[in-house]
């Protein structure tokens, strides 16, 4: 059993004094697996290096199995890590770079090898011990890295971005190999990763954004309903439309959106509206005195069609009604995710329309400095 | 050019001259510095390849000076220093002698660390390893090319010196290179000056194709 609980931790580096973590509290339960989500330079590495013993805290705890380990040397807080570079020992081969651990801790070299040829096969590169390392593909060195950091047999996995230099489908591979791991050894991890792709693969994620821990959730949770438009934008893919709330409804440039009678915001509230939960219709006439996002549609012309990965995305742009005279609070133009099949052209007159399956989510706030419980309705 | 007569006068001549002592202590100074100057420089060449001292270049120019400066200036100086503590002739004949060796090992353990992964140590520690496990298990046997040259190179600072051995040292410490200088210097005795520059030059010959061998098997 092993349990990891990271409390108030803090970090700043010595040279500018600018905190790079600040009251950080986690706690991954045993045979979890939290994944740290966050942009470049949120400070992610930097908790894992504080987690390991690489790094010192300047605030906080870290405790394993409810033992604090904050003063003691990485080798003896019961934890083992893999990092995005596999860190390979090129003077030992494969089945001794994976019995390195279990040789550091005292086993004669035969019973260490023994456990390294348990492991090479749980990462189905059982025949491959006799070789160099260089001898190795970057996916196997990363399996490589993993069976050496499971051989260890810590109760507790760090892992720094490991799959982040390969590409997508070693990458995938690599994450059907993990699940066999955890399915196997149950192992309890803490992951920093960039890639949403990547953290879905964890039970739950933490969104770490400039050194404060944002959100916890399961990723589906935390695409539905992010706290913030800070972690919107750090997961992607919405839309953000300011205005405010006024009498249960959202009220912007783009019209009035319908939100229940539990909503709690009043004032300044972002209306977070993901690509795909919008649409693009042909124009409809008589409805163009009724322009309403939230009602029965908007009229938007085509500024530019684009690719996102696979999907092709649409850019449009609000047309403003004069006899509507609404505040044009920005953004005139939104991002619009065409399903499969459909083709629309720049300078074309649409009819943007929400998409009644798809929750409607705000959060309070003009921009990502506010942090709070977000509204929704369904 | 060519020998007009064949034979073993001048080994003959060099064994009497006292060539045999005189190499038995040129190889234990040259050995000598070795131990001293290879730690040393795989220490700085560290700090300075993975940049863990503060002022990198200003430290490697501090490093480099023994080379740089005369020969003859940076002797007198530490002799005085040294003569002035008190240190016995052999040993302040080694302590300059590393001083002159260091700017060699460290050069090369510079490029030796810059040469390999950086993250080995920590990768180390988190697999179970203590900070000295770390470097004896993971670091130093992926430097030890660059051990071995810096070796190689201090033991010849220290086996062909000349100006250090015989301004600090004397005349007390004589050395295959002195013995040759004081050979050389009279008249008549080309032979055994012959001779004494062939058993000067084996270590260098010897240390060039141990390194081709080294090269040979690593490739």
């Amino acid at each position: 059993m092993s349990r990891l609980q990271l409390d108030g931790i803090g970090h700043h580096f010595d040279d500018d004094g600018a905190a790079t973590l600040a009251d950080v509290g986690l706690t991954v339960d045993d045979g979890e697996m939290l994944a740290i989500l966050g942009p470049s330079g949120s400070g992610k590495s930097t908790l894992l290096r504080v987690t390991s013993g690489l790094a010192d805290p300047t605030a906080g705890r870290v405790r394993v199995n409810d033992v604090d380990v904050t003063d003691l040397p990485a080798e003896q807080r019961g934890l083992t890590a893999m990092f995005q570079q596999p860190h390979l020992f090129t003077h030992l081969s494969v089945l001794d770079n994976v019995a390195f651990g279990p040789r550091t801790r005292g086993a004669s070299r035969r019973e260490a090898r023994e456990v390294a040829g348990r492991y090479l096969s749980l990462v189905h590169l059982e025949g491959l011990g006799g070789r160099r390392t260089r001898q190795l593909s970057g996916g196997q060195q990363q399996r490589v890295a993993l069976a050496r950091a499971l051989a260890t047999e810590q109760g507790v996995l760090l892992l720094d971005e490991p799959f982040s230099a390969l590409d997508a489908h070693l990458r995938g591979s690599m994450h059907t190999l993990l699940r066999e791991v955890r399915a196997a050894l149950s192992p309890t991890i803490l992951m920093v990763t960039h890639d949403l792709d990547e953290a879905g693969l964890a039970d739950r994620a933490a969104v770490l954004v400039e050194g404060r821990v944002h959100q916890v959730g399961t990723v589906p949770a935390l695409y539905r309903h992010p706290a913030s438009v800070v972690v919107a934008r750090l997961l992607g893919g919405f839309n953000e439309i300011p205005g405010s709330v006024e009498g249960g409804r959202h009220l912007s440039a783009w019209g009035s959106v319908d939100l229940p009678e539990e909503v709690v915001a009043c004032g300044s509230a972002t209306l977070l509206l993901r690509r795909e939960q919008m649409r693009l219709e042909l124009p409809r006439e008589h409805l163009a005195s009724d322009q309403d996002i939230g009602g029965r549609g908007l009229t938007v012309r085509v500024t530019s069609v684009g690719s996102a990965g696979p999907r092709q995305v649409a850019v449009v742009e609000m047309r403003p009604v004069p006899e509507l005279q609404r505040p044009v609070q920005a953004p005139l133009r939104v991002e619009v995710e065409l399903p499969l099949g459909q083709e629309v052209s720049p300078g074309q007159d649409l009819y943007l329309r929400l998409d009644p399956r798809h929750p409607i989510w705000a959060v309070p706030g003009p921009d990502g400095e506010q942090m709070a419980e977000g509204v929704r309705t369904s | 050019m060519l020998p007009q007569q064949w034979g073993v006068m001048g080994w003959s001549s060099a064994l009497e001259s006292g060539v045999t002592v005189a190499a038995a202590r040129s190889l234990v100074l040259g050995l000598l510095v070795a131990a001293v100057a290879t730690p040393l420089g795989a220490m700085a060449g560290r700090a300075l390849g993975w940049r863990e001292v503060r002022r990198p270049q200003a430290t490697a120019a501090i490093l480099l000076a023994p080379v740089v400066l005369p020969p003859f200036a940076v002797s007198m100086g530490l002799d005085v220093v040294i003569l002035r503590v008190g240190v016995p002739d052999l040993m302040a004949v080694l302590l300059v002698l590393s001083v002159f060796a260091l700017p060699y090992t460290t050069y090369t353990m510079r490029a030796a660390y810059r040469g390999i992964d950086e993250g080995l140590e920590e990768q180390a520690r988190m697999l179970g390893a203590s900070p000295r496990q770390a470097r004896r298990r993971a670091t130093l046997p992926a430097v030890r090319a660059g051990l071995l040259v810096s070796a190689g190179l201090a033991f010849l600072v220290g086996w062909s010196d000349y100006v250090v051995t015989l301004l600090v040292g004397g005349g007390q410490l004589v050395t295959v290179p002195i013995l040759l200088g004081s050979t050389a210097a009279g008249t008549g005795r080309e032979a055994t000056v012959a001779v004494l520059s062939l058993v000067t030059v084996a270590p260098p010959m010897l240390v060039l194709l141990v390194a081709r061998a080294w090269k040979g098997v690593r490739s």
